[in-house]
């Protein structure tokens, strides 16, 4: 076993050398099958070794781990022989007696022992991807996409499949704590409308409800209507993968907030500007389908291969299919983006700080213009806002708006800068203005960015609750402390109980469930429903929404379709013109010296909060590791 | 001079333990062999006891019901179905209605709480086993759960053990019959049994290579 060498990080002076020009030197002499022998002797050097470690420390780390392979089989070994134990009768005893319960009323259609399928969606980030859910006699067990869900066409993403054992986690949040004890949903209910009738006087001048991004009309509807009657209310929204800088970026281009759909199955050259739209973000299900279709050329196809080019920060999947890829760090991005522009002769840029790259930019701009209203632009969501603008400006000037590239309203029920948003509600907390904060689902406590200070600010608030599918940093706390959530309720996951959402080109589907809640959970409609003392009954709120909105006569029929089928007939967005500002006035980018960090989602566990079990077992692990150790 | 540690009789002692070991070394196995494949252990011919009195007999011989009237997924799904309170209520509503012998049943179909019935034939849950592929291959119902028309109380006819599984999917051509006698529970195999089997066999596409390996209903 080699011994560990710890890894330093940011230690950039120890950063091994590697003789690249005596390599080439050494394979230059080399031919056929010699080349290629030497180029294994070499990557087993312990200078490359070295070399890779610090280049690539998240790689080079699990290698070394400490199980051996006699270990890892001895383990192995034992397992199997106790599976194959568990699975035996005992000899002594005649196999013990088993019950069965039929239904008292057998269902319609359904058939003991076969699946039952339904059609349903999940939201991430407030997006929803259209699902068809496996109901094995009600216990939902596989998650499927929904051929018929625009954002899906019959295949989702790792989170919707993982999504289902998030449902059955044993750690998924299962009681009402208050100051942290068990307590029940009826003191809850008093507690709230002791509050809210003092909040009436002032007309919700104290009343904070922070959730995450609303995508729901229903929900959407129910805050509406809750700050009419509480005008001076707030409704903030916060989440800790947030879309603001494609928000700001629009804002820079076209005055108003937009959303932007690109149609990739015309596009015939693709630039990425630092954007992974094959791996993450809103609809990319759908996008990797239409792109990936356009990169495949078959047998007795004569459609011409479409052409990618990707600048990325990082190495990223979408990166790694690019016919030209070139590796930026993110902040010269922006300037890329004005060069870019610079060559494609929008004009309006002086920038020329990536003289090295003017060749590459030439060579896709030139390429860029040669297909005029069959391109696209499309800039990363961890870019600044000025790289969307510049997006924006570019797609505008290829002619792509309105053919492969199509604006429409923010699907989001109500778009706000989130940072603003939450900024603004711990300035409030700390003012101590407000007095009832409802944290509906997230973990602020956890993800609020440390500036803000948001944990000591929401100590400000007397009455403090939160919804949330895990006891959680923000629930938690409250546990040992007792002093920053005076509740905390269990939330339903979104495949047990009735809700709705818009896709990524604001397609909405009716959330059904597809079991009872497991716990005593509550859902966001539920807690704002109580604020009003409204219906707490889920598929009443959203079926009296849409009947509410309904225009034709038959509304039964319509959504009696739109549950079955997984999607709102018609409800996608109309596209939107919009005007692009014709002086962009565009920050300027940051300058490109020293480290560069960049914060962005793990393409596997996301914010971390879709990680629930291992997280969850983290986190046990964590506070026990405090119970035993208090001054830690 | 100290004592023996052992007394003469020690001697014959030890031979006869010997011997006895020995014995028992062949004994304990096939005593165990024995067990496991007796009616006890394998509770055949045990009517259990069950939350009502259900007979088979009234019901399917007196009555002249089919199978199928309330094990309804029997032929295209792999479980048989056990009957939803509902289905009893379509006749008991009528009759018997009111007394202690169905007492169990108004209760369920008043309260919505399920009749809880022991299980008869229970497999363990290493094995799966699919009533609808049977059904189609020409298994009739009584060759695996015996004559029910005939069980007052119902109980499991066969040990369902799996060298009792592997008699008929070695030989199929033994236990099959014509698809439309399936449901029969007074069907009497042929004297030429042997002849119609493999032409079953042939007909139905039994895939007899298939039915003994391991997967099929170890999986």
């Amino acid at each position: 076993m080699a011994e560990k060498q710890p890894i330093k990080l940011f230690d950039l002076a120890e950063k091994p050398t590697f003789d690249l020009a005596a390599i080439r030197q050494k394979l230059a002499n080399t031919q056929g099958q010699h080349y290629w022998r030497s180029l294994d002797e070499i990557a087993q050097t312990p200078e490359f070794q070295n070399y890779v470690d610090h280049e690539f420390p998240h790689w080079s780390q699990p290698l070394t781990e400490a199980v051996s392979r006699r270990n890892f089989l001895k383990f192995m070994g034992a397992s199997m022989a106790m599976m194959g134990l568990s699975g035996c009768n005992s000899i002594l005893h005649p196999q013990p007696l088993e019950q069965i319960a039929p239904y008292t009323k057998q269902p319609e259609g359904m058939t003991p022992g076969k699946p039952l399928f339904f059609a349903t969606a999940m939201p991430l980030g407030g997006y929803a991807t259209g699902l068809l859910v496996e109901s094995n006699m009600g216990r939902p067990t596989k998650v499927e996409g929904n051929p018929e869900h625009p954002a899906s066409l019959g295949a989702t993403d790792l989170f919707a499949q993982a999504s289902i054992l998030t449902m059955y986690d044993p750690e998924r949040s299962q009681t009402l704590y208050r100051n942290g004890r068990i307590s029940s949903w009826q003191i809850l209910t008093e507690v709230i409308t002791k509050a809210m009738t003092a909040q009436a006087a002032t007309k919700g001048a104290g009343l904070r409800i922070l959730t995450e991004t609303v995508t729901s009309p229903t929900l959407a509807d129910q805050l509406k209507q809750l700050l009419e009657k509480f005008p001076s209310a707030k409704w903030h929204q916060y989440e800790a993968v947030m879309r603001d800088n494609v928000r700001e970026g629009a804002m820079l281009a076209f005055g108003e907030a937009v959303n932007t759909l690109y149609h990739f199955d015309k596009a015939k050259v693709v630039l990425s500007l630092d954007a992974d739209f094959l791996t993450s973000g809103p609809g990319w299900v759908r996008y990797a389908r239409d792109f990936m279709q356009n990169r495949r050329v078959r047998d007795g196809e004569t459609h011409e291969m479409s052409r990618f080019y990707a600048v990325e920060s990082t190495p990223t999947g979408t990166g790694s299919i690019a016919d030209n890829r070139l590796p930026l760090q993110a902040r010269q991005v922006q300037s890329f983006a004005s060069m870019m522009i610079d060559a494609l002769g929008i004009g309006g840029t002086t920038d020329k700080s990536l003289p090295e790259h003017a060749e590459w930019i030439a060579a896709a701009a030139a390429d860029l213009q040669a297909h005029k209203g069959e391109s696209i632009v499309i800039a990363g969501e961890y870019q600044s806002p000025a790289v969307h603008a510049l997006a924006h400006q570019m797609n505008q000037a290829l002619g792509n708006v309105g053919k492969t590239v199509i604006y429409t309203d923010p699907v989001e029920a109500n778009s706000v800068n989130q940072i603003e948003s939450l900024k603004q509600l711990t300035t409030d907390m700390a003012a101590g203005s407000v007095e009832l904060l409802l944290i509906l689902g997230g973990n602020p406590v956890f993800d609020a960015p440390t500036d803000l200070n948001f944990a000591a600010s929401m100590d400000k608030v007397a009455l403090r609750i939160h919804l949330g599918l895990y006891q959680d940093e923000t629930a938690n706390l409250c546990h040992w402390h007792a002093n920053l959530c005076h509740w905390h309720i269990p939330q339903t996951f979104y495949l047990e109980n009735w809700s709705d959402a818009r896709a990524y080109d604001g397609t909405v589907t009716v959330i059904q469930p597809v079991i009872a809640p497991l716990y005593d959970g509550h859902s966001p409609h539920e807690l704002i429903s109580l604020l009003t003392a409204g219906t707490l009954d889920n598929y009443k709120m959203v079926n009296g929404y849409w009947q509410a909105q309904a225009k034709g006569d038959n509304f039964e029929k319509m959504w009696q379709t739109t549950i079955h089928d997984g999607v709102m007939k018609d409800s996608a967005f109309a596209e939107k013109s919009v005007t692009l500002k014709t002086a962009l006035d565009l920050p300027k980018p940051l300058e490109a010296q020293g480290l560069e960090i960049n914060f962005r989602p793990d393409p596997t566990i996301w914010d971390v909060s879709v990680l629930t079990p291992l997280f969850g077992m983290v986190v046990s692990l964590i506070m026990g590791g405090c119970k035993k150790f208090p001054n830690l | 001079m100290s004592a023996q540690v052992f007394h003469p009789s020690t001697n014959s002692l030890a031979r006869t333990s010997l011997l006895v070991g020995a014995l028992l070394a062949a004994i304990i196995p096939a005593l165990l062999a024995v067990y496991i494949r007796s009616d006890f252990y394998s509770r055949v011919r045990d009517p259990l006891s069950q939350p009502i009195p259900f007979s088979h007999e009234r019901h399917v011989a007196g009555n002249g019901m089919d199978c199928r009237y309330c094990h309804t997924s029997v032929e295209n799904a792999a479980f048989a179905g056990i009957p939803a309170t509902e289905t009893c209520m379509t006749c008991h509503s009528q009759v018997l209605a009111g007394t202690t012998l169905i007492q169990n049943i108004q209760t369920s179909w008043d309260t919505d709480k399920p009749i809880v019935w022991t299980r008869v034939n229970d497999l363990p849950d290493y094995v799966f086993i699919n009533h609808s592929i049977h059904i189609s291959k020409g298994v009739g119902c009584d060759t695996c759960h015996g004559p029910v028309n005939q069980m007052r109380l119902t109980w499991r006819e066969h040990p369902l053990q799996m060298e009792w599984c592997l008699d008929c999917h070695r030989h199929p051509e033994k236990f099959l019959r014509p698809r439309e006698e399936v449901f029969n529970m007074n069907y009497q195999a042929p004297a030429d049994q042997l002849a119609l089997g493999e032409r079953l066999v042939k007909e139905y596409n039994v895939n007899t290579s298939q039915i003994t390996s391991c997967s099929t209903c170890h999986r």
